[in-house]
């Protein structure tokens, strides 16, 4: 298959290594990753603050940039989420029957990493090894808007020496949520002691998401209180192998 | 007419309020505690039914049934409540409000009401005009009774008093409450004791004063009944014993039907307490000769709800029933608490129903208040889709803003207005990244950013990854680069 | 009474759903379809055998904290007597439509014709039937000029209610069904005795209302 990588503008500049850990996995399984360097963000941040109209011209480059493509893979729920939840409904507020169209046809072929792997491609042991004690956070775009399940869990599985402990709690928001976390500092700090805290509790010395953006907030309180305990994006675990080990 | 719902005007914005209270340990531990006990119970008791999406989605249909037709319906309640020996009064807003139940009261000599809890008497702070006009109005819900007593204000509309312990419950009836008299000059703190204090205590009340003022939770407009939905029994004592009855409620608690209840019966206490079904129930229409008030007058309230049926995507909020699931789930409301939110009307659902009440002129930091977790519409018996209705408002704040040019020149339109440029570009992007690279560059150490200017309210509390030197996209040019080689 | 506000009430809820009052008449056509048009795919019938409805309906008392008894036909008035001798119990209010034949002969069974409050505070209990039971909820329906007027079992600190197998049904749906006839009677649903959580989400039982709640189920 031609798979289209949606990066997401966050990734792209703060964790080029989890677009590198998903082109890896993918040709590992035998498919061919492309990317269009015309993308750049699918306007998440804008359209959650507010910035309705701003966001207009973000789901047209979107849109115009995987038009053709066979099928578009994004390591990011909350870009997906946006996409498959916001995108149809935008398009009809800005009144252009012909942009409709293409997001209708294009939405069904956009998928979070993840799900592509379980959903699309039907593969849930991709080669991996990860001789290490992971617990998994689900960001609140995957368990909520995406409904992914136990999809993570299922891939995690199959991953060869991981020790997978369930995170306590694990449904609570991290209090990331964009520029809650700036607008709301003190709450989102609030919420944030409290993810740690059962993060710790697992004793897990990495902690995985779906997505960097809660990893990015996750990790913010796991290094500045000098815990040891690191932050990866499940794709870096799933690249992982005997011969090219995460670190 | 009066955009004002109750302090919300003067309430300071969340981000402030959140700040106090969430440094307050007591309401942290009393709020954590009550919250995860109703989560539980509710997800319990929720996961009982086979059919509960189904039940859903015949309550949010349901509602929005009733918004189409709301005209209709009022019309259709207000005959025939009339045709069963009732009155109906209609109040455009709060001070109307006030001023009609107060002249029923004061038509009939009184100068005392018993209460069965309303968020609505709240929303129109009936409390305050009655006494101001030498009325005196008992609270005999426990939890209002306690805040009555102890002079605050509510946190919760189903749980008011959850963000106070026993030990401080107990304080306020020593100080407020003739225990002496009562028999029970050695109150102990259990809850047994503290409830049966609170029964003493109204019971005299209810078996004497002859003015009953009531909320209800449902309108039926088939036949011009009411239901309240209580656990106590002081709901009951309020609705029978007095002479004459004054129902408060606003106008988007109609609902079509009797049978319609056979959908909302079975959400409320669940969604509310973690219930089956609340102890007490009472369904009523109008005057019975032989059982209960003699004289019985429904004021059904606008105050706004016009204003919010108005916008087609943010109406959902009026099919709201007050069972509190939303604010039991959110993780922002479950650590800060109601009174954070500075309106009588806390959590999710106040974050979309206080803006919107006050035609977005208070209550603006509210739909900010959320980190879009979605919790909230997970646990919403009836749909409301509280996220998508959040970042609507927010887009009407921002658009409000950006008409003035002190919200244009704003910092933050500023710079979302740029960012949406440089997405609109490659070259620009490439170029943003590279500023972005350069400009961190004396505060990075060890692949970590800990201070840097601008960016204080996230690192304050936490660190930054620094920017890597090469990009996904710088890379992904090398290595074609590399493979063409 | 008030029109102004009542008319402009309206006229608001119309225009902010983009009705027009010549509509009326049309809209007014519409509305039984459009309600029809709500999707009902939630348990409305129950399959449930009466005998499990019984034990379901017992279970969920008893979770509530109310004690239920099995009677036969013939041999009501004996079970009531035991349980009222054992709660000691002698003077009960009892509703004109009580089934006389129940009432023990050793109770003094007050008819209630209009007792003061007063005079119901200082009683020591009620008796009734009852119009409906719900098995799912634990849920007993008393509609007042069948079950006697409400205050009757608002005052007394005891009840003990009566309830016909042929009374029990397993979802909420099918009582309100039963309830039809009855509907603009006043009715009170009593899903076990009084409680609260307001302390501390603390449940505490009996704070208005009947404390203590005896059932009788008649096969």
């Amino acid at each position: 298959m031609l798979v289209s990588l949606f990066v997401a503008c966050y990734n792209d500049l703060l964790f080029p290594q989890t677009g590198r850990a998903v082109v890896k996995v993918l040709e590992r399984l035998g498919h061919t990753v492309e990317f269009r360097s015309a993308q750049t963000c699918c306007g998440q941040m804008h359209y959650n603050t507010g910035y309705i109209r701003e966001s207009e011209p973000l789901l047209r480059r979107f849109v115009e940039t995987f038009r053709d493509a066979e099928v578009v893979c994004a390591p990011s729920s909350s870009c997906v989420a946006m996409i498959r939840d916001h995108y149809p409904k935008l398009a009809r507020e800005m009144n252009d029957p012909g942009l409709v169209a293409d997001v209708d046809q294009l939405v069904p072929r956009v998928f979070e990493f993840s799900e592509f792997l379980v959903k699309k491609l039907g593969v849930e042991d991709v080669g991996a090894y990860y001789p290490h004690r992971v617990t998994y956070h689900p960001a609140c775009h995957s368990l909520r808007g995406l409904k992914l399940g136990d999809i993570p869990y299922r891939l995690l599985q199959k991953v060869r020496s991981l020790q997978l402990i369930e995170l306590p709690e694990k449904e609570e928001c991290c209090g990331f949520g964009g520029t809650f976390s700036i607008k709301n500092a003190d709450t989102s700090q609030a919420m944030l002691a409290d993810k740690v805290r059962t993060i710790l509790d697992t004793e897990a010395e990495l902690c995985i998401a779906t997505d960097n953006s809660c990893l990015m907030h996750i990790f913010g309180s796991l290094h500045r209180g000098r815990t040891g305990v690191k932050t990866a994006h499940i794709a870096e675990v799933l690249a992982s192998t005997e011969g090219e080990p995460f670190v | 007419m009066s955009i004002r719902i109750g302090k919300a005007a003067e309430a300071p914005p969340f981000q402030e309020a959140a700040r106090h209270a969430l440094e307050d340990s007591q309401l942290r531990h009393n709020m954590r505690h009550a919250t995860h006990v109703i989560r539980n119970k509710r997800n319990n008791i929720v996961g009982e039914l086979p059919d509960w999406e189904q039940l859903r989605a015949a309550a949010s249909a349901a509602k929005a049934h009733v918004m189409r037709y709301l005209d209709l319906y009022l019309e259709q309640f207000e005959r025939n409540v009339i045709k069963a020996g009732g009155h109906v009064h209609w109040a455009s807003d709060a001070d109307e409000a006030r001023q009609i139940i107060r002249d029923l009261v004061e038509q009939h000599g009184g100068k005392e009401v018993i209460k069965v809890k309303t968020m609505t008497s709240e929303e129109i702070e009936l409390n305050p005009e009655l006494a101001a006009h030498g009325i005196t109005p008992y609270e005999t819900d426990l939890a209002e009774l306690i805040i009555q007593l102890g002079e605050d204000f509510s946190s919760h509309f189903v749980v008011p008093a959850l963000h106070i312990n026993h030990l401080q419950i107990r304080q306020i009836f020593k100080r407020k409450m003739p225990l002496e008299q009562m028999g029970l000059s050695d109150l102990g703190e259990k809850p047994p004791e503290l409830a049966e204090a609170a029964r003493r205590y109204l019971r005299e009340k209810f078996l004497r004063v002859k003015i009953g003022v009531s909320g209800a939770n449902f309108a039926i407009a088939e036949t011009g009944s009411l239901v309240v939905v209580e656990s106590e029994g002081n709901g009951r004592m309020c609705l029978t014993l007095p002479d004459v009855l004054i129902t408060l409620v606003g106008i988007e608690k109609v609902v079509p039907t009797f049978q319609d209840l056979e959908v909302f019966f079975n959400m409320l206490a669940r969604s509310a307490t973690g219930e089956r079904m609340s102890p007490y129930v009472s369904v009523w229409t109008a005057v019975n000769p032989n059982d209960g008030p003699k004289e019985f007058h429904v004021v059904l309230l606008d105050n706004g709800r016009t204003r919010v049926l108005e916008d087609e995507e943010g109406r959902q909020a009026l099919h709201c029933i007050r069972c509190a699931a939303c604010l039991n789930a959110c993780p922002v409301y479950g650590r800060t608490g109601g009174h954070a939110y500075g309106a009588v009307y806390p959590g999710p659902i106040g974050a979309i129903l206080m803006p919107q009440l006050q035609a977005l002129e208070h209550s603006q930091s509210l739909p900010y208040a959320s980190s879009l977790c979605g919790a909230c519409y997970e646990a919403c018996p009836v749909k409301i889709n509280i996220p998508e209705v959040l970042i609507h408002l927010r887009s009407k704040l921002v658009q409000g803003k950006q008409e003035h040019i002190g919200g244009k020149l704003s910092r933050e339109n500023i710079g979302m207005k740029m960012m949406s440029r440089v997405f609109q570009s490659e070259s620009r992007l490439r170029r943003a990244h590279k500023l972005a690279r350069l400009g961190q560059g004396p505060f990075k150490a060890d692949g970590v950013v800990s201070s840097m200017p601008g960016f204080s309210a996230w690192t304050r509390s936490r660190d930054l990854p620094a920017i890597p030197k090469q990009s996904f996209r710088e890379w992904w040019r090398d290595r074609g680069r590399q493979k063409r080689a | 009474m008030n029109n102004d506000s009542k008319t402009a009430i309206l006229t608001r809820v119309r225009h902010a759903i983009g009705a027009d009052a010549t509509q009326t008449g049309r809209r007014e056509a519409q509305r039984p379809s459009d309600w029809a048009q709500v999707p009902r795919q939630y348990r409305r019938t129950s399959t449930l055998p009466p005998q499990e409805r019984i034990t379901l309906l017992q279970a969920i008392l008893k979770h509530y904290g109310a004690t239920s008894y099995i009677a036969e036909r013939n041999n009501v008035a004996e079970v009531i007597a035991h349980i009222l001798r054992q709660r000691q119990k002698q003077k009960l209010v009892v509703p004109q439509e009580f089934p006389r034949q129940w009432i023990p002969a050793d109770i003094e069974g007050l008819s209630d014709s209009g007792l003061s409050n007063e005079a119901l505070d200082k009683i020591d209990g009620v008796l009734t039937g009852c119009t409906v039971a719900i098995a799912s909820t634990g849920t007993i329906v008393l509609a007042s000029g069948r079950d006697g007027r409400r205050a009757i079992s608002l005052v007394p600190d005891y009840k003990l209610c009566v309830v016909r197998q042929d009374q029990i049904v397993e979802f909420l749906a099918e009582a309100l069904e039963v309830l039809q006839p009855v509907k603009t009677n006043p009715l009170t649903f009593f899903s076990g005795p009084s409680a609260t959580v307001d302390i501390e989400m603390t449940r505490v039982q009996g704070v208005h209302g009947p404390r203590t709640l005896d059932v009788v189920i008649v096969l």
